[in-house]
């Protein structure tokens, strides 16, 4: 990969991956972070990878940083997963948009890798395992629990609305 | 329960593309054919994550120049100065090297100066013709662990000063055309003397065997008890040495009074007794 092609994948990959990042962390300032470590090792390996893989490689590296600071943070706050069916209605949500974010955030780290790659990225089955280390079958199943995950959530708001 | 997962699954390969037209068709027709379906169909669409218009500010920041340009800048100062800094350093110091170097060579009519008396000529006979002096030291050299612990206790912490009155040297010489070499204690400035070619000869005081012997013989712990001679010298003076590069000086045990001090190289061999005072405690 050249210097050329190395700016391009930050032109057109930067902001899939900070949001990717930011979906995942919910914070900002790691999610910047994030983006800046994965471009930093596309930069140091980027004699060895082509032009045409550098988008999943790119995803590769920001899931595995995101996985890191998850664990990390659970460690620290010694907190449990989110059930996904665990999720108050406190919050005053103003369309759907709003709401769906929000559902996502709520989803298990797996189901919102699995349905963030899919729905921004267009990424197929495969290729999110590849990315995140699960089977087609693991990533297909997730997906289908993330969306009726959101469906019902969705349903439930509407009742609230 | 069963139907309504096989039907929320079948909304989903509907919904995710992974249905064939025909199966589309029928799905479709069967969501058509219900409120309740239709109503779940309409929320599972709205499960599709929306385009989020989400920027990177730092965008620029992770740009990059030409990397050529970025070595040769690099180059320019970093190794420019590297190598400047090292021409700088070195070059002293090779001249002193070289400045000591040279004054080994040139100062061999001095060495006249050196005492005759550190050498002890009738005791010099050539390694290669045993005479019953070297088979002492032979016999003497199979044995170097005799009486360790008898010597060991002996070995001074007062000042040389004692022992070096008692010091009696004995050189074996090995003949060569091309030069001659002699190990020797002398009392005043012990010290290696050599000479080459037979030019005078020439005394350098980089390897000493004293005054300080509780320094520079150190106790060994393994069998042997003394061994060998600590260097005192820096590596830069090491240089003087060349004439003994790769030889052993080592220091053992004779017997309860006396050291032997023997230096070995390819070519040569030489020895020295050292006699001990004892002790007063």
């Amino acid at each position: 990969m050249t210097t050329k092609e190395y700016n391009s994948c930050v032109e057109l990959l930067s902001d899939g991956i900070f949001r990717f990042a930011l979906k995942n962390l919910r914070d900002e300032f790691e999610a910047e972070n994030v983006v800046q470590n994965t471009f930093e090792k596309l930069w140091v390996r980027k004699d060895k990878v082509e032009m045409k893989t550098a988008k999943a490689f790119l995803f590769k590296i920001a899931y595995n940083n995101c996985i890191d600071i998850i664990r990390k943070r659970k460690r620290q706050t010694g907190m449990d997963e989110v059930s996904e069916n665990t999720y108050s209605h406190s919050e005053q949500y103003s369309d759907t948009l709003e709401i769906i974010n929000k559902a996502v955030e709520r989803l298990p780290e797996n189901q919102k890798t699995a349905i963030l790659l899919r729905d921004y990225e267009g990424y197929d089955y495969r290729s999110i395992g590849d990315i995140t280390g699960m089977t087609e079958a693991q990533v297909k199943i997730n997906i289908f629990r993330a969306r009726q995950f959101l469906k019902t959530y969705l349903k439930d708001m509407q009742l609230v609305l | 329960m069963k139907d309504n997962k096989n039907i929320d699954w079948e909304m989903f390969e509907l919904l995710e593309g992974g249905m064939t037209a025909e199966d589309a068709d029928k799905i479709l027709a069967k969501i058509n054919g219900s409120e309740a379906l239709q109503s779940e169909w309409e929320l599972l669409q709205n499960t599709k994550l929306p385009e989020s218009k989400i920027v990177y500010k730092h965008k620029n920041d992770l740009l990059k120049k030409d990397t050529r340009i970025l070595a040769f800048a690099a180059f320019s100062w970093t190794k420019a100065a590297s190598v400047a800094a090292a021409v700088i350093i070195a070059l002293p110091i090779g001249w002193y090297f070289l400045k000591n170097k040279s004054d080994v060579q040139i100062s061999s009519t001095i060495i006249d100066a050196v005492p005759s008396e550190v050498i002890t000529p009738d005791a010099m006979y050539p390694i290669d013709e045993p005479t019953q002096a070297s088979e002492n030291v032979k016999s003497l050299a199979s044995n170097p662990n005799d009486n360790v612990e008898n010597v060991a206790p002996k070995r001074s912490t007062k000042s040389m000063g004692a022992v070096k009155k008692d010091l009696v040297p004995h050189v074996i010489q090995q003949s060569s055309s091309n030069s001659t070499e002699y190990v020797s204690v002398e009392s005043t400035s012990p010290a290696l003397h050599v000479k080459t070619n037979n030019q005078p000869l020439k005394s350098l005081n980089i390897v000493l065997i004293s005054p300080e012997v509780d320094y520079l013989i150190p106790r060994s712990n393994q069998e042997g008890g003394f061994r060998g001679i600590r260097p005192t010298i820096n590596s830069g003076l090491a240089l003087l040495a060349l004439p003994f590069k790769g030889s052993k000086l080592e220091v053992k045990p004779s017997d309860n009074k006396t050291l032997r001090i023997e230096y070995r190289s390819n070519q040569y061999a030489a020895s020295a007794m050292l006699s001990l005072k004892p002790l007063k405690n």
